[in-house]
């Protein structure tokens, strides 16, 4: 037998299947029945010619969703757009999105609904999706296709309307950028019915001249009925059969259009494009001054090594000069002939030394007379020199005893005066040590029968005591004794 | 590298790079040097003159207006 459900069970069932069906749909449809409950929820059905959706709009959902945010296409209106949950009418045409879900209570599936607008826009955007993935399906946004732009270009096709704020915001960056260009403006009106033939045929008009290096198509920004124009295919066929690199800046940064999508390079915005096609003008300068600093640099230095290399060099030829070698023979060539002169001189001056002697030797052999005469000579002196020499040794013997006279006298006089020396010491110890000395502080000596006394014990009581003091004696009695205390 | 003249900007700028990477790394002669130098001299004046004179012509095209046939350049 087949399964039996209860209600519930069966509603779940019911429930979990179209939840898993339907997570997430759009639908249009005209709005009916409105209600608007006090807690805010909005309460609705949308209908066609011939069938009904219940919907429920809960007040959390359409009062947190953003106003100035399209979450379908992406577009952000300039002014807060009123929220269609005050727009919403009986009899308006809309497109609701949301999950589909079942109130058990009434066994009704509904729309819990996440997002609506009016159906106008929404069928744009829908029919852009539509385009989007067509186009997609033919390549026209392969990365793979995309090619880079020429750095710096110089002729540019520019596809704007010369009326336009694009026009005036992407010249007055490009004032600023690059160095010089020429600009062909293909003047085209950027909407209207017959925008986006006109803005194609710019388009291959421009790739097909020959003569600019990139196209740039460029609008301000708008709603997406004012875009419009660029998502159409014509355009983007236009882009995407052109033989030269296609740069486009659509709207402001949020605005992405077919066209965007199928250039080499998207701009967020026209000014960004001029960005995009020429670095500023100080930066080129700044490079071209650094440049110019390097060059006066690298040209001072490479100047320094050579010139040091030449230091160098002239220094090594220097040390390794043949001139270095000759002076040096030169030298000492005139040092062996100094040498040569002196020993030449010196041989000379010795010859004539000896010649001299020679002839005199010579001059007196030759005279015999002066030869005895001198003879008689040498005796006379000979006699004189001995008688000299007997007195001389009787006055040396003289001397020597008057010498050992006095040496005699000297050393008895110093034996004397060692022994009064001796004795003059010990007479001055011997008062140093004189034991009356300390009478004169007034110490006495005291004796007992000739015995000294040293101590009470030395006497007695009633011993006759002698008291020796400076200038005489005191006989006295011992009377008493006391000892002192020790310590 | 022959004297050949270039005539855009970028290559001038390449040129007077590469004048510099010669000068500052390779062992060249003092004549060489200094033609080195006396060519990149050039390359900045030229640099400058075209900075100086960047400027940006625009013509409008209207629709269906055929492109001018002389090239300004």
């Amino acid at each position: 037998m087949e399964e039996v459900y209860t209600v519930s069970s069966l509603t779940e069932e019911i429930r979990k299947g179209l939840e898993r069906r339907f997570p997430y749909v759009w639908v249009r449809g005209e709005a009916t029945n409105l209600s608007v409950a006090s807690s805010g929820h909005i309460y609705f059905s949308l209908k066609d010619g011939s069938s009904q959706l219940q919907c429920v709009w809960f007040s959390g959902k359409h009062k947190n969703a953003s106003r100035n945010f399209d979450p379908l296409t992406g577009e952000v209106f300039d002014s807060p757009a009123v929220p269609l949950a005050e727009q919403l009418r009986n009899g308006l045409e809309i497109l609701a999105s949301g999950a589909i879900g079942v109130y058990a209570a009434r066994g009704q599936y509904q729309l819990l609904v996440d997002y609506a607008r009016p159906a106008g826009a929404g069928l744009l955007a829908l029919e852009f999706e539509k385009r989007k993935a067509k186009l997609a399906g033919l390549g026209y946004f392969a990365p793979e296709r995309k090619r880079p732009l020429p750095r710096e270009p110089r002729r540019i096709a520019l596809v704007t309307s010369a009326r336009g704020a694009a026009i005036h915001d992407f010249m007055e960056l490009a004032s600023v950028r690059g160095l010089g260009s020429n600009i062909r403006l293909f003047n085209v009106p950027v909407q209207g019915k017959e925008a986006p033939e006109k803005i194609a045929r710019a388009i291959a008009l421009a790739g097909n001249q020959d003569w600019a290096q990139v196209i740039v198509v460029i609008r301000g920004g708008g709603s997406m009925e004012d875009l419009w124009a660029f998502n159409e295919e014509a355009v983007a066929e236009a882009i995407y059969n052109s033989p030269v690199p296609v740069l486009a800046g659509i709207g402001h940064e949020v605005d992405i259009s077919l066209a965007d999508m199928t250039a080499d390079l998207r701009a967020a915005t026209p000014s960004h494009a001029a960005q995009l096609l020429w670095s500023p003008r100080a930066e080129l300068w700044q490079k071209l001054d650094e440049l110019t600093a390097d060059l006066a640099r690298s040209a001072s230095a490479r100047l320094e090594t050579l010139t040091y290399a030449l230091a160098q060099k002239s220094r090594m030829l220097s040390i390794l000069t043949p001139l270095r070698k000759i002076n040096e023979s030169l030298n000492k060539i005139s040092d062996s002939r100094r040498g040569l002169l002196m020993a030449a001189k010196r041989a000379v001056r010795a010859r004539q030394e000896k010649l001299a002697f020679m002839d005199k030797r010579f001059r007196m052999a030759r005279n015999p007379a002066r030869e005895i005469s001198d003879g008689e000579e040498a005796l006379a002196a000979f006699v004189d020199m001995m008688k000299k020499a007997r007195e001389e040794r009787i006055v040396v013997a003289g001397n020597k005893l008057l010498n050992l006279e006095s040496g005699l006298k000297n050393r008895i006089s110093a034996v004397m005066n060692r022994i009064e020396t001796k004795l003059d010491r010990a007479s001055s110890c011997l008062k140093a040590l004189n034991p009356r000395k300390p009478f004169k502080l007034g110490y006495a000596l005291l004796s007992v029968d000739g015995h000294r006394v040293r101590s009470i014990d030395d006497c007695a009581i009633g011993d006759k005591v002698t008291g020796e003091l400076i200038d005489g004696k005191l006989i006295m009695t011992a009377d008493a004794k006391e000892k002192e205390s020790e310590g | 590298m022959a004297a050949k003249k270039s005539d855009t900007f970028e290559e001038r700028m390449k040129r007077l790079e590469d004048i510099v990477a010669l000068l500052e790394s390779s062992n060249i002669a003092l004549d060489q040097s200094m033609d080195l130098y006396r060519e990149g001299i050039g390359c900045v004046k030229f640099c400058r003159e075209k900075l100086e004179k960047a400027k940006h012509e625009l013509q409008i095209l209207d629709e269906n207006e055929a492109a001018p046939t002389e090239d300004e350049e």
